[in-house]
C-alpha cells in the first residue's frame, strides 16, 4: 500500500507544475499582448513610411529611412503584410525596400538553414516580397515538400522559361501538394513558358507525357500540337485520350484529321475523347465518322458521340433524329437523350 | 379585270380560311419535310441512291409552292433552295448534304411558327378589301385597257367599262372607290349627274376626269361638278395610275410619308415597305425638291436622310423646325452613323426619332406608324404637349393648381416633380414623359412645364415615395437612354415647401439644378436653405487590411483627391445610404467584416446609390465566380489582388472622373 504522505507530496509537486506552467503561459501571453499593445503605434508608422517608400513618391528615400528606425520585426510584419496585395512597378520597389532593410538577405539566409521550417520561412518571405532569384531555384530538390511547394508555387509567379523543367518534373513529385501546386503554377506560367513547356512535352514520353498533356489541354496553345500529334499513335492509352483532350483544344486541319482516326481507336477512352474533341471543335465533316458510334459497345463513347452530334451543326442533329429509330435500342435511347439535351427535338418527334 | 387574291391578317385568302387549310394539311407537308430529312441524312451516310434524290426532289419542290401559298415566304425559298440542290443527276455528296442539313432544319423551324406569324401583316391603315379600288370609264377601249392593266401592275383592282350606265350598274353592284371618268363619255344622262350622284353616294366614290383640252375652262367644269381630280390628255396610264393612287391615298386617309434619300435603292426599299403597310410613299431623291415636294404632298411624315450630297439632313431639319408650317411635321432621320454625338445633334435640330442604317424593316414600319399615330392624335388634341404627348403647360397648371388647392383642403401631402432632359430632345422627353405617366396615379396630374421641363404633381404622395418612383423611373430612362441623354429630377413636398405651385416649382427646380449639378441621372428633394449640407467626396475606401489601406490612402490623397476609409460594409452602407454623404467612387473589398463586400454592392444597387456612386470592387486574382457576381451586381470595374497600384488609381480616376470630379 503506497503511503499517504508519498501522495500528498506527488499532490503538491504535480499542482505546483501545472501552476509554474500555468503562469509561465499567463506570462506569455501577457509578454505577446504588452508587445502588441507597443507595436501597434509602430505597425502604424511603418505602414505610412513603407506607403511612401513604394507609392512612387519622391520622397521615398525618407520612407526607407523611417522603417530602418524601426525593429526589425515590424519592418518585417509591414513588409509582409502589403506585399501580398500590390505587384508590377510597387512590387518591384516592394523587392527593393525589402533588400534595403536587410529582409531578403535574412530570408536567403534561412533558405540555407539545416531546419526546415526555417527554410520555409525563407522560402515563403522571398516568394512574398522578391529577391530570391537566385536562392529559391535550388529549393525545388528540397528534401521537404512543403518547402519544395512554396518554390513550386513562386515558379508560377515568376514565370520564367528556365524554370519550366523543373516545373514539369514537379508534376511527379512524390508528395500530391507539390504536384498539384505545380498543375497551378504551370497553367499560370503564362506565354512566356510556351515554347519551353512545349520543349518539355517533346522530350518525354508515355505516363509522364500524358500527366503533362493533361495540365496543358487545360490552356492549350497550337505550340503543343506537333508533340501531341507525334504521340497519337503511342501504345499507352492514357497518353492518346491525353492527345486528343489537347488536339480538341487546339484544333487546326492536322488535329481534326488525327482526332478523326482516333474515332476507330480500340480504346473506349480515346475514342470518347476524340469524339469529345470533335465536339469542342464543332468538325461537322466529321458527322458521318460519329455516327457510328452511336452504337458503340462503350456507354461513355455513345454518350460523347451524342453530344458531338448535337453540337458540331443541323448535320449531327437530322443524324440524331434518323438514329432515334434504330434498330440498336442503346443508339436509339443515346440519339433520344442528346437530342433532349441539345432542346432541338422537332414538336413531332415525340414518341 | 379580276381581284387579286391576297392573304390578310385574319387568315384568309380569297374568302377562304387559311388556318383551317393549314392545320388540315400540315401533317403532309411534314411528312414531305421527313422525306426530304431521310435523303439528307442518307446523303451523310453515302447511302443515298438517284432515285431517292429526285423524290426528295420532287417533294422540296412541292413544299415551295404549298408553304408559299400558306405565308411562309422563307420556308418557300429554304424549299426552293432544297429542290434545286437535289435536282442535278449527280448524288450529293456528305459534304454537300450537311450544308442541305441545315437548310432542313431552318426549314422545320419555319413550318413550326403560328401561322398567324406567317400571313402577310394588314397595315395599320388598311385599304378597303374585296371591291375594285378603280373603274375606268372610257370610250376607247385600248386606252382604258392599258390603264387598267397599269393599275394591276401597282398592285390596285381595276374594273373596265365604257358607258355612264353600265358604270352606274357596276357601283351598285360592287362600288369602288375611285372611278376615272373620260369627258368624253356621255351616254344616259349628264357627266354632271353622274359625278354628282358618286359624291352623294354613302361612302361617297372619288371621281376623276380626264379632260381633252389644254384651257382652264374644262377642268373648273369638271371640279365644279364635283370632280375630285382632273387630268388632261393625252395622259399616260402609269401618270393615271399615279393620281389615281394619291387620290385613294387622301380619301382613304392613308398617311402619306415623304421619303428624301440620295439613295434610290433605299427608296424603293421604303416604299415597298412602308406600302406593304398601308402607307403612301412619295420618294424624293434631292433636297433642292424637299419644299416643293412638302407643298404637293403635304406629307404626314417626313424620313430624312442625315448623309446626302450637298446638304446634310440636319440642316434641312433645322430649316424645317423654323418653317412655322411645316414645324410640327414628325421627322425621322435615317443616319449611317450610330454615334451618340451626332444622333444628340439630330434630337437637337428636331428630330423626332433616328434609325441607323441598315434599316430594319420591322423596325421602320413601327416607328413610322407609331410617330404617324401619335402625331394625328395630338393634332386632334389641342392640350396635348407635342413633345412629350403629356398635357400642355397650360393645362397642367390648371390640373395641378386644382389639385394643390384638394389637398390644402384635405391636408393631404402631394409633391411637385419638374424633370429636365440633357440635352433636351423630343424623343427623350416623350420617353420620360410615358414613364412619368405610366408611375403616376390616374388622379395626378402629368404635363409640360416652362423651359421645355416635364413636371408632374403626384397628389397624396409625399417626397420620400416620389423620391423612390422617380428613382426607378431615372434608372429605367438611364437603361434605356444609356449615354444619349441625363435625366435631372427635382422635388418639392406639399406643404413642407410651399402650397401655391409658383412657389413649389420654384423649389423644385432648385432641387433639379442640384441633381444637374450632381451630374445628371438623379433625383433631388428640395432642402430649405440653412439645412444641413451634405459631404461629398471623391473616393470612399472600404477595406479592413491595414497595410493595404495606408497604402491606398497615401496614393489617392497624393493625387488630390477627397477620400474617407472606412473598416466594415455594414458601417459604408450605412453612410452611402444616409442624406448627408455621397462618394463619387467607391474602393469596396470583397473579404469584409460583418457584411461582405458583394453583399453592399447588392444593397446598394438596391437601393438605387449605385446610380449616383461607381464601385470598383477589390477582388481576388483566383476568384472569377466573384468578379463576375460584382460585375452583374453593378460594379463599375474590379482590380484583382495582388494589384499594380497605378493600374488601381487609373481605374479610381475613371470612376471618379465619370461622376463629375473636377
Amino acid at each position: 500500500m503506497i503511503p499517504v504522505d508519498f501522495l500528498l507530496t506527488v499532490l503538491v509537486v504535480e499542482m505546483a507544475t501545472v501552476g509554474v506552467c500555468l503562469t509561465a503561459v499567463a506570462l506569455h501571453a501577457l509578454g505577446l499582448w504588452h508587445r502588441t499593445q507597443a507595436d501597434a503605434p509602430l505597425l502604424v508608422r511603418g505602414r505610412a513610411a513603407l506607403s511612401k517608400a513604394i507609392a512612387g513618391d519622391p520622397d521615398a528615400n525618407e520612407g526607407v529611412a523611417e522603417l530602418r528606425r524601426l525593429p526589425s520585426r515590424v519592418q518585417s510584419e509591414v513588409v509582409d503584410q502589403l506585399a501580398v496585395s500590390v505587384t508590377g512597378e510597387e512590387g518591384r520597389r516592394m523587392t527593393g525596400v525589402a533588400e534595403a532593410l536587410g529582409l531578403a538577405a535574412s530570408a536567403r539566409r534561412r533558405c540555407r538553414s539545416r531546419w526546415w521550417w526555417r527554410r520555409l520561412q525563407g522560402a515563403y518571405r522571398l516568394n512574398v516580397h522578391g529577391g530570391g532569384d537566385e536562392a529559391l531555384p535550388a529549393l525545388f530538390r528540397d528534401p521537404h515538400p512543403a518547402v519544395r511547394a512554396q518554390v513550386i508555387e513562386w515558379a508560377g509567379d515568376a514565370q520564367r522559361a528556365d524554370l519550366a523543367a523543373d516545373l514539369v518534373a514537379a508534376l511527379h513529385d512524390s508528395s500530391a501538394l507539390c504536384r498539384h501546386t505545380a498543375a497551378d503554377s504551370i497553367l499560370r506560367g503564362g506565354a512566356s513558358m510556351v515554347d519551353a513547356l512545349a520543349e518539355e512535352l517533346s522530350s518525354y514520353g508515355g505516363q509522364q507525357q500524358a500527366d503533362l498533356l493533361v495540365v496543358l489541354a487545360r490552356r492549350p496553345d497550337p505550340r503543343y500540337r506537333r508533340a501531341a500529334l507525334a504521340a497519337v499513335a503511342d501504345d499507352l492509352p492514357a497518353l492518346r485520350v491525353a492527345v486528343a483532350d489537347l488536339l480538341g483544344g487546339v484544333g487546326g486541319a492536322e488535329a481534326s484529321e488525327a482526332l478523326l482516326g482516333l474515332l476507330t481507336d480500340p480504346d473506349a477512352a480515346v475514342r470518347a475523347a476524340a469524339a469529345d474533341g470533335i465536339r469542342r471543335l464543332r468538325l461537322e465533316d466529321a458527322v458521318p465518322s460519329l455516327a457510328p458510334l452511336l452504337r458503340d459497345e462503350s456507354f461513355e463513347v455513345r454518350r460523347a458521340a451524342g453530344a458531338a452530334l448535337a453540337g458540331v451543326g443541323p448535320g449531327g442533329i437530322l443524324l440524331l433524329r434518323h438514329y432515334r429509330s434504330d434498330a440498336d435500342p442503346f443508339a436509339a435511347d443515346m440519339a433520344n437523350h442528346s437530342l433532349d439535351i441539345a432542346s432541338l427535338r422537332h414538336p413531332g418527334d415525340e414518341d | 379585270m379580276e381581284d387579286e387574291p391576297e392573304a390578310s391578317a385574319g387568315g384568309s385568302w380569297g374568302g377562304v380560311d387559311l388556318a383551317a387549310i393549314w392545320h388540315a394539311s400540315s401533317g403532309i407537308l411534314h411528312d414531305q419535310v421527313s422525306v426530304i430529312e431521310r435523303a439528307v441524312v442518307a446523303a451523310i451516310e453515302r447511302r443515298l441512291d438517284l432515285d431517292g434524290q429526285r423524290a426528295a426532289g420532287r417533294e422540296a419542290h412541292k413544299l415551295a409552292g404549298s408553304l408559299g401559298t400558306f405565308g411562309f415566304h422563307d420556308g418557300s425559298r429554304l424549299a426552293r433552295a432544297l429542290e434545286l440542290a437535289l435536282a442535278p443527276s449527280d448524288l450529293v455528296n456528305p459534304t454537300q448534304a450537311l450544308a442541305l442539313s441545315r437548310l432542313v432544319i431552318d426549314l422545320q423551324v419555319e413550318m413550326n411558327r403560328p401561322l398567324a406569324a406567317q400571313t402577310p401583316m394588314a397595315g395599320p391603315f388598311p385599304a378597303s378589301p374585296g371591291a375594285p379600288s378603280v373603274l375606268v370609264v372610257d370610250g376607247k377601249s385600248d386606252r382604258a385597257r392599258r390603264v387598267v392593266e397599269a393599275a394591276a401592275g401597282q398592285g390596285l383592282g381595276a374594273a373596265l367599262t365604257s358607258t355612264l350606265a353600265a358604270a352606274r350598274q357596276m357601283v351598285d353592284a360592287n362600288p369602288p372607290e375611285v372611278v376615272v371618268v373620260d369627258a368624253a363619255v356621255r351616254d344616259a344622262g349628264d357627266l354632271a349627274d353622274f359625278l354628282g350622284e358618286m359624291a352623294a353616294r354613302r361612302p361617297s366614290v372619288a371621281t376623276m376626269v380626264l379632260v381633252s383640252h389644254a384651257g382652264l375652262d374644262e377642268r373648273v367644269e369638271a371640279a365644279r361638278m364635283g370632280a375630285q381630280a382632273v387630268l388632261q390628255k393625252p395622259v399616260p396610264p402609269d401618270a393615271v395610275v399615279q393620281a389615281v393612287s394619291r387620290l385613294l391615298a387622301r380619301t382613304r386617309g392613308t398617311p402619306t410619308v415623304l421619303a428624301l434619300d440620295d439613295d434610290p435603292t433605299f427608296l424603293v426599299l421604303v416604299s415597298e415597305v412602308l406600302g406593304a403597310h398601308g402607307l403612301a410613299v412619295e420618294r424624293l431623291n434631292n433636297a433642292e425638291g424637299l419644299w416643293t415636294a412638302l407643298e404637293t404632298f403635304e406629307p404626314d411624315l417626313l424620313l430624312l436622310d442625315n448623309d446626302m450630297p450637298g446638304v446634310d439632313g440636319i440642316s434641312l431639319c433645322r430649316a424645317l423646325r423654323g418653317d412655322e408650317r411645316w414645324a410640327r411635321l414628325p421627322v425621322i432621320f435615317l443616319s449611317g452613323s450610330g454615334s451618340p454625338d451626332m444622333q444628340r445633334e439630330m434630337f437637337a435640330a428636331g428630330a423626332d426619332d433616328v434609325v441607323s442604317k441598315p434599316v430594319s424593316a420591322d423596325d421602320l414600319v413601327t416607328r413610322v406608324v407609331n410617330r404617324i399615330q401619335r402625331s394625328r392624335v395630338q393634332t386632334e388634341r389641342p392640350d396635348v404637349d407635342l413633345a412629350t404627348g403629356l398635357s400642355s403647360e397650360r393645362a397642367f397648371v390648371e390640373d395641378a393648381t386644382r389639385l394643390l388647392g384638394l389637398a390644402r383642403q384635405g391636408g393631404h401631402p402631394a409633391t411637385l416633380v419638374v424633370a429636365e432632359i440633357d440635352p433636351p430632345s423630343a424623343a427623350a422627353m416623350a420617353a420620360v414623359g410615358r414613364l412619368v405617366r405610366l408611375s403616376a396615379a390616374a388622379e395626378d396630374a402629368v404635363g409640360a412645364w416652362p423651359g421645355g421641363r416635364l413636371a408632374a404633381l403626384l397628389y397624396g404622395t409625399t417626397a420620400t415615395d416620389a423620391r423612390m418612383r422617380l428613382d426607378r423611373i431615372v434608372q429605367a430612362t438611364r437603361a434605356s437612354g444609356g449615354d444619349m441623354f441625363r435625366t435631372s429630377v427635382g422635388l418639392a413636398a406639399s406643404p413642407d415647401n410651399g402650397q401655391d405651385l409658383a412657389t413649389l416649382g420654384s423649389a423644385a427646380e432648385q432641387a433639379m439644378e442640384r441633381a444637374q449639378l450632381a451630374g445628371g441621372n438623379a433625383v433631388e428633394v428640395h432642402a430649405p436653405a440653412g439645412g444641413s449640407r451634405s459631404e461629398v467626396v471623391d473616393v470612399l475606401l472600404v477595406d479592413d487590411d491595414e497595410a493595404l489601406g495606408t497604402l491606398v490612402m497615401h496614393a489617392l490623397t497624393g493625387r488630390g483627391w477627397s477620400v474617407r476609409w472606412l473598416r466594415d460594409g455594414a458601417e459604408a452602407l450605412q453612410l452611402l445610404d444616409g442624406p448627408g454623404f455621397r462618394a463619387r467612387a467607391v474602393l469596396l473589398d470583397v473579404g469584409l467584416p460583418e457584411l461582405d463586400g458583394l453583399s453592399v454592392l447588392r444593397r446598394l444597387g438596391q437601393r438605387g446609390i449605385l446610380r449616383d456612386t461607381r464601385v470598383v470592387m477589390l477582388t481576388v486574382r483566383a476568384n472569377e465566380g466573384e468578379v463576375l457576381e460584382a460585375l452583374e451586381l453593378g460594379a463599375f470595374d474590379h482590380v484583382a489582388k495582388p494589384f499594380s497600384l497605378s493600374v488601381l488609381m487609373l481605374r479610381v480616376r475613371r470612376a471618379v472622373e465619370g461622376m463629375g470630379a473636377p
